[in-house]
C-alpha cells in the first residue's frame, strides 16, 4: 500500500469517529445533556457531514488524481497545491492516537453528567445575583400582576421557572411580591450542604442551566425545607417540589427556599416542549 | 477520587467541548479545501485594493460577507495564505471575522437588554479596530517573523514560482505533464472526469487539514476541559468563578479577570454574550473586554493559531491584545456607566426577558 493511500486510510477513519459522537449523542437522546438546544441540529449535520467526508475519502482512498486542467497557466504559475497535497503536518498515525483515543476514552468514562463534587464547583450552594434585573424595575411589576402572568395549577400553587425564583433573591422589593407565595418547581434532588441544614431538615433542588455546551453551564440551587422527615429519593432524582417561597439572609446575601415543603418523583422534563413552553 | 469523579467530569466537558466546535471546524476546513482546489493563486490580491493600509481595513469587514467563528476561521485563513493572501490582510481578518458578523451582533443584541445597540456596536467596532490595528503593525513585519518556517517557506516558495513564470516565455509551461496519462483512448468526457478529480481533491485537502487541525483543537479542549474540572483532590477548593467575581469592583482588575475568563472558557463566539450578560457584578467595559478578548484569544485559539503562526508571534499577539483591550475598556467603562443611567428600561418580571439562559 503507498504512503499516501495510508495516510488518507488513516485521516478518514479519525473523521468518521469524529462524526459518529455528536450523531450517537443525538441519536441516543444525550445531546441535550451536553448542548444547548440551539446547537443540537448543528452538531447533529456536523457529525453527518464528519461520516460522510470521512467516508468518501475512504472509499477514493486510493485513487489517483490531480488538476488535470490548466489553471495555473490562466494565472501565470504553475500548479502551485501539488506540493501540498498529500502532506500532513503530523504524523499520521500521531495524528489518529490524538484524535481517536482522547475520544474514545471519554465516551467510555463519561457520565452524561456532573458528579456532585462539580455541581458544587459550578455554584450549587452558592446564591448569585444579577443586580442588572433589579437596579432599574418600575412600579409595574406588583403582586398582582405575578398572580395574572403566572399559570396555577388545579391546588393552587404557581407554575414558577426555576430562574424566576432562583434570580429574585436579590431585591427587597422584589422578595417581598414573591415571600409567601404556593409555588410549584421541577428540579433535581440533592443533599443540602451541611453548613447550611444545622437543622437537618433540609434537601436542594437544582438545575443545571447552559448558554452553548455543558463546560459553560451555571448550576442553581434552591433549598427546599421540610416540616415532616425528608424524602428517600435517590440523588439527582427528578422531583416536583410544592411548598411556600420564602427569603433568609446568610452572611449578607440572600436566598430563595421553599418551606413546608413536599416532593414527588416525577419524569425527566423534555427539554424542546420546555423551550416551547 | 480520580476515577469516580475527575475523570467522568472531565470526559463530560471534553466531549461537551468537542460536539459544539467540531462542527464548526468543519466547516471551516471544507471552505479551505474548496479554497484550495478552486482558488487560483493571487486572486486575493485582485480583489483587494493594492494599497496594503486599505487592503488591511477591508479585510477587517470580510466576516460581514463570511460570517465564521473563530474555530471556523483558522483553517480558513491558513489557506488563503497558501493561496497569497498577504498574513496582515489574513491576520486581520482571523482576529475580526468572530466579532465583525451578522450572528454575533445580533447575538449580543439580544443578550444585553438594557443597552442593546450600544453593546453589539461597540463590540463590533472594539473588534474591527483592534484587527485592523494589528494588521497595520504587521504590514510592517517580516513574514518569516509572523509565521509558521514551513508556512513561511511555501509563500516564498509560490512567490518564487509566481515571479519566475513573469520572467519567461509561457508557452514552454504547456509541455509539462499533469499526471494524468494521455497514450490511451479514452472516449469518455473529459471535463467531467476533471470537475470529478477536483472535487476529490478539494474533499481530501478539506479532511486533510481537518485532520491537522483536529489534533491542535483536542490539545486545546483538553486543557480548557481541565481548568474547568474541579481538582482531584479531597479537600475545599475554591471555584474559579468565585476568584474572578472578587475583581469585580476593581478598575484595572475586573477587565484583566474577564479576560482571563474568557481565554480559558474558551466560548464560542456566536454565543458569549449570553454568558456576559450574566456577569452583571462587572461594568460594561469589563465585559465588553471579555466579549471582545475570548474570540481574539483563548485556550483552543493558542493551538489553532499553532498551525499557522509561530510561537513566539501568538505570544506577542496574546500579550499585546490583553493590554490593548483592557486599556480600551477601562477607557469606556465612565461612558457605558452614563449611557446605563439614560437607557433604564422598564422592569420586566420573565427572566427570559433579560436574555437570561432557560432552566
Amino acid at each position: 500500500m503507498k504512503k499516501t493511500t495510508f495516510n488518507q486510510i488513516v485521516s478518514s477513519l479519525a473523521t468518521i469517529a469524529w462524526g459518529t459522537v455528536p450523531v450517537y449523542f443525538y441519536a441516543w437522546g444525550l445531546i441535550d445533556k451536553y448542548l444547548n438546544e440551539s446547537f443540537h441540529l448543528i452538531a447533529l449535520i456536523g457529525g453527518l457531514a464528519m461520516m460522510v467526508l470521512g467516508l468518501f475519502n475512504l472509499i477514493h482512498a486510493s485513487r489517483h488524481v490531480s488538476c488535470g486542467h490548466d489553471h495555473s497557466h490562466e494565472h501565470g504559475e504553475k500548479d502551485d497545491h501539488g506540493p501540498d497535497r498529500d502532506h500532513h503536518e503530523q504524523n499520521p498515525v500521531a495524528a489518529l492516537c490524538l484524535m481517536i483515543l482522547p475520544v474514545i476514552l471519554c465516551t467510555g468514562f463519561t457520565k452524561h453528567e456532573y458528579s456532585k463534587e462539580a455541581l458544587r464547583w459550578k455554584g450549587l450552594y452558592k446564591q448569585r445575583t444579577l443586580r442588572s434585573l433589579y437596579s432599574n424595575y418600575n412600579a409595574e411589576f406588583t403582586r398582582e400582576l405575578l398572580e395574572k402572568r403566572t399559570p396555577r395549577t388545579g391546588e393552587g400553587n404557581f407554575l414558577l421557572q426555576f430562574t424566576e425564583l432562583y434570580w429574585s433573591a436579590g431585591d427587597e422589593k422584589i422578595m417581598k411580591i414573591y415571600e409567601g407565595l404556593p409555588a410549584q418547581l421541577e428540579g433535581r434532588l440533592i443533599e443540602e450542604d451541611p453548613d447550611l441544614n444545622h437543622d437537618a431538615n433540609r434537601k436542594r433542588l437544582y438545575r443545571v442551566v447552559m448558554t452553548c455546551c455543558a463546560a459553560d453551564a451555571q448550576v442553581l440551587g434552591v433549598p427546599l425545607q421540610f416540616g415532616g422527615s425528608l424524602p428517600t429519593l435517590p440523588e439527582k432524582s427528578w422531583v416536583t417540589a410544592r411548598g411556600k417561597v420564602a427569603f433568609e439572609s446568610i452572611d449578607g446575601q440572600y436566598f430563595a427556599y421553599l418551606k413546608d415543603c413536599e416532593v414527588e418523583a416525577t419524569e425527566a422534563p423534555d427539554p424542546r416542549a420546555q423551550s416551547r413552553r | 477520587m480520580f476515577f469516580e469523579t475527575w475523570l467522568p467530569d472531565f470526559s463530560f466537558l471534553f466531549l461537551s467541548i468537542l460536539v459544539e466546535g467540531a462542527p464548526f471546524i468543519l466547516l471551516g476546513t471544507i471552505i479551505s479545501g474548496f479554497i484550495d482546489v478552486y482558488l487560483p493563486s493571487g486572486a486575493m490580491d485582485r480583489i483587494l485594493p493594492r494599497n496594503r493600509s486599505l487592503a488591511v481595513m477591508m479585510s477587517g469587514m470580510l466576516g460581514i460577507i463570511f460570517p465564521v467563528c473563530e474555530c471556523a476561521v483558522v483553517p480558513v485563513i491558513r489557506r488563503l495564505v497558501k493561496k497569497g493572501l498577504p498574513p496582515a490582510c489574513a491576520i486581520t481578518y482571523m482576529l475580526a471575522a468572530p466579532i465583525v458578523n451578522p450572528v454575533t451582533f445580533l447575538s449580543t443584541y439580544s443578550a444585553f437588554k438594557k443597552i442593546p445597540l450600544e453593546m453589539a456596536g461597540s463590540r463590533l467596532l472594539f473588534g474591527y479596530v483592534i484587527a485592523v490595528m494589528v494588521g497595520l503593525i504587521l504590514l510592517r513585519l517580516n513574514v518569516r517573523r509572523i509565521l509558521k518556517p514551513r508556512i513561511a517557506g511555501e509563500i516564498e516558495e509560490v512567490e518564487a514560482r509566481r515571479a519566475g513564470d513573469h520572467d519567461h516565455d509561457h508557452d514552454h509551461d504547456h509541455d509539462h505533464d499533469h499526471d494524468h496519462d494521455h497514450d490511451h483512448d479514452h472516449d469518455h468526457d473529459h471535463e467531467d472526469e476533471d470537475k470529478g478529480n477536483r472535487l476529490i481533491m478539494a474533499l481530501r485537502a478539506a479532511m486533510r487539514d481537518f485532520v491537522d487541525v483536529g489534533i491542535y483543537f483536542v490539545i486545546g479542549i483538553t486543557i480548557v476541559a481541565i481548568v474547568n474540572t474541579p481538582p482531584p483532590v479531597d479537600q475545599e477548593t475554591i471555584p474559579l468563578r468565585d476568584y474572578i467575581d472578587g475583581t469585580a469592583e476593581s478598575t484595572w482588575g475586573a477587565p484583566a479577570a474577564l479576560m482571563g475568563l474568557a481565554f480559558l472558557l474558551s466560548l464560542c463566539s456566536t454565543s458569549d454574550a449570553f454568558i456576559a450578560a450574566t456577569l452583571d457584578a462587572f461594568g460594561q467595559g469589563a465585559r465588553l473586554a471579555f466579549l471582545v478578548f475570548g474570540p481574539m484569544m483563548d485556550v483552543k485559539l493558542l493551538f489553532l493559531y499553532s498551525t499557522i503562526l509561530s510561537r513566539r508571534f501568538i505570544l506577542a499577539l496574546a500579550v499585546g491584545l490583553f493590554i490593548a483591550i483592557g486599556v480600551l475598556s477601562v477607557a469606556v467603562e465612565p461612558l457605558f456607566e452614563k449611557l446605563e443611567k439614560q437607557n433604564d428600561p422598564p422592569f420586566s418580571q420573565r427572566m427570559e426577558e433579560q436574555g437570561l439562559p432557560r432552566s
